[in-house]
């Protein structure tokens, strides 16, 4: 066991540091949607031709192909340097990209993956409907073969960034005779296709964060399958894979610093009884030092995670677990931060605002929710960790 | 950077393993409780033979010069097995003994001829060049040696157990510690060291967190265990998902506690800055672990989780002891607002 950085790990570490210190946009991300997709790839076309483009991608596709050690020390020094927020990039490079590498064939990989590692083009996701969220094998979307193209007729809910995509990885039922987890067929989509309508969801933070995507008989050419026909739902297990513990770490270092800013709040934001600081508070200042203690749980946590995994050809379900504390660990920020406000907590303020605390509580509640459902993560703990009966 | 331990750590964890349960099985733990006995000689002396107490100490001084990363892997399984408190004050004191430059009695404690015990400071008690007040003692019938420990200073004393003289037994919370309330007027300590900071403190405080984290970890293992074999509706309880989540939570207060006692364990060794907040921060996490881990344990045993039979009320009332030792919940949640974790 150790925390030693090796001299390559520092020098790398400088290096980023270096680099990001230079290029990290300084005006804020635009909260007008096609404002922010131009801004989320222009700072990615920035990071491609910074040769940052695709960390965890493996360099034969254009990747960086960094050390788990590495990518810690990334996204680190990533949170460090306030860089914008993934966005809309996030679904190409850590989700729809990472499938086509390990699915997709030759010509689907050279025609879509440079496109994203330069910022070129948005994808979204479409997985998700009205009645298969948890039970996501349970989706109805459905598609016909008409010669050499899939015609595709329902609806996906809660994608992200469909508003502003260019392409979307879609999960769609080709065949009702199989079972539930058979004659699912994984698809690349061309959002400009005729017969898809896209209609934004406003949340209860007020954005329109995600959409709801309609399809009448859109037509999917078959060239776009990923995998064979019938076996989308092993091409959506693929990227298992690729997870290893590392999806939340830049989030974990964000949320570290949100902690300590809000220690800083407590300081000179007056408390409950009026005359003294928050942070005199007992109450407060207990629930400030336990948030404080679980950030730096989930980062060791992490750490650990990330060592076990990168002994491993395949990652254990364990990171559910990191899923399930930082979904925790960011809610507890959350209402410490309204209690730290006190009579201020009704003063909406957005996400995007400095001291956007308001926005972030409401945004928190997504966090046991998206991505897998805190109470899914504990089955997958339950079954697949312990062993528990099904 | 790894936070899994090596191959040669992992052995060194099997051996405490394999020791505790043939010399200090729970079950045994259980038939001293019964005949009111203290923790035996030769348990003392095996524990030291196999290099318990003096782990962390340079090879010159008789260690393994092995600190705190080794000796966290080892008190886990301890605080898996309930060991004696004792043996905790016996690991620090070895450190307190060196640093004093008492070699025989560090010599003695290390190879375990000589039991310590431990002594928390109540209101009002001072540990300094004189040592005064009321302080409760555990496993002192089977010690030579005390170790005094003021968690409103940090201060860590040790006498000789002989000079306690002024002893009241004490019922304890947790059965399997003998509990002495002792009365001192005036005495000089043979060692002392002063403040949160000292090695030897946060020592104590890692150790203590260690145990606590082995509780978190029996007490899962259990509950994990019974929701797979008890049958009620014809099905294992573990199907239910209040059970289920019960279980996946205690897991997650396993992973996250031990990962972080790690880390703590490789700031103290390493010098870090910021390890005086990692110890602290690990203190207070792993108390909850194992005390809301015991507390699911005995909810998931039912009925015979609450029978003084069953060892579940074990564990619980043991992590409530620990969470006095070297600071309880209250006194880690300030130092972790008087400290602060290091920027990456």
């Amino acid at each position: 066991m150790d925390y030693e950085f090796s001299p390559e790990d520092l020098a790398f570490r400088d290096e980023v540091r270096t680099w990001l210190r230079e290029n990290v946009p300084r005006t804020p991300r635009p909260v007008e949607r096609s404002a922010m997709r131009e801004f989320d790839l222009a700072w990615q076309r920035r990071q491609y031709e910074g040769g940052w483009a695709g960390i965890a991608w493996p360099v034969e596709y254009g990747g960086r192909g960094m050390t788990l050690t590495q990518q810690l020390i990334w996204h680190e020094e990533y949170a460090m340097a306030n860089a914008p927020d993934v966005g809309a990039n996030f679904v190409g490079l850590n989700h729809g990209g990472p499938t086509l590498i390990a699915r997709a064939n030759d010509a689907q990989k050279a025609f879509h993956l440079p496109k994203i590692l330069r910022g070129e083009a948005v994808w979204c996701q479409g997985f998700s409907e009205p009645g298969a969220g948890s039970d996501l094998a349970g989706l109805q979307t459905h598609a016909e073969i008409d010669g050499d193209e899939l015609v595709v007729t329902g609806q996906k809910i809660w994608t992200s960034y469909a508003d502003v995509a260019d392409y979307q990885e879609l999960l769609v039922r080709t065949d009702r005779t199989m079972g539930k987890h058979k004659g699912i067929t994984w698809t690349i989509v061309d959002l400009t296709t005729p017969g898809i309508d896209i209609r934004p969801i406003k949340t209860a933070t007020r954005d329109t964060h995600f959409a709801e995507v309609f399809y009448d008989e859109a037509r999917i050419p078959l060239d776009n399958v990923v995998g064979r026909l019938n076996d989308g739902w092993s091409v959506a297990m693929s990227t298992l894979g690729f997870e290893r513990g590392t999806a939340f770490m830049s989030r974990q270092v964000a949320l570290s610093r949100q902690v300590e800013e809000l220690i800083e709040l407590a300081r000179e934001h007056p408390g409950p009884d009026g005359r003294r600081m928050a942070i005199a508070d007992d109450e407060i200042a207990r629930q400030l030092a336990d948030v404080r203690a679980e950030v730096a749980a989930l980062r060791a946590m992490t750490i650990a995670v990330v060592s076990r995994n990168a002994r491993v050809e395949q990652p254990g379900p364990e990171g559910s677990m990191i899923k399930l504390y930082f979904s925790s660990v960011m809610q507890h920020l959350a209402k410490v931060a309204m209690s730290v406000l006190g009579a201020d907590g009704l003063r909406f303020t957005a996400l995007e605002e400095p001291g956007g605390w308001t926005g972030q509580y409401m945004r928190s509640l997504s966090a046991s929710i998206g991505g897998g459902t805190s109470e899914i993560q504990r089955n997958i703990i339950g079954e697949r960790v312990l062993g528990l009966p099904r | 950077m790894d936070l899994v331990p090596s191959d040669e750590q992992s052995g060194m964890v099997d051996s405490v393993e394999q020791f505790l349960s043939k010399e200090l099985s729970v079950r045994q733990l259980r038939d001293r409780l019964q005949a009111d006995l203290p923790v035996p000689a030769s348990a003392w002396a095996k524990a030291g033979e196999i290099g318990l107490f003096s782990l962390g100490l340079a090879a010159d001084a008789g260690g393994a010069d092995a600190p705190f990363v080794e000796e966290v892997l080892v008190f886990q399984p301890m605080g898996r097995h309930l060991a004696p408190v004792g043996f905790l004050g016996s690991a620090v004191a070895t450190r307190l003994a060196d640093v004093a430059g008492m070699t025989e009695t560090r010599d003695a404690i290390g190879a375990g001829t000589v039991g310590v015990a431990v002594g928390l400071a109540t209101r009002g008690a001072t540990v300094g060049a004189r040592v005064d007040g009321t302080f409760d003692v555990f496993d002192l019938p089977s010690a030579e040696w005390v170790l005094l420990l003021s968690p409103e200073t940090g201060a860590l004393a040790l006498l000789p157990a002989g000079e306690l003289t002024d002893r009241r037994p004490v019922s304890c919370l947790d059965p399997s510690t003998h509990m002495t309330e002792v009365a001192v007027g005036g005495l000089a300590p043979r060692a002392l060291v002063d403040g949160w900071e000292q090695p030897a403190y946060q020592l104590g405080a890692l150790l203590t967190t260690a145990m606590l984290v082995g509780i978190a970890e029996a007490v899962h293992d259990a509950g994990v265990q019974y929701a797979k074999e008890r049958v009620q509706f014809g099905r294992p309880i573990g199907v239910n998902q209040a059970i289920k989540h019960m279980c996946a939570d205690m897991a997650v207060r396993c992973e996250a506690t031990r990962s972080l006692l790690a880390f703590a364990a490789l700031a103290v060794r390493d010098g870090r800055g910021d390890a005086a907040f990692q110890v602290a921060a690990a203190k207070r996490l792993a108390t909850d672990a194992a005390i809301e881990n015991s507390r699911a344990n005995v909810q998931i045993h039912g009925g015979m989780g609450y029978t003084w039979e069953h060892d579940a009320h074990l564990y619980l009332s043991r992590a409530h002891l620990l969470d006095r030792l070297f600071g309880d919940v209250h006194a880690q949640q300030a130092a972790i607002l008087r400290t602060a974790p290091a920027v990456p």
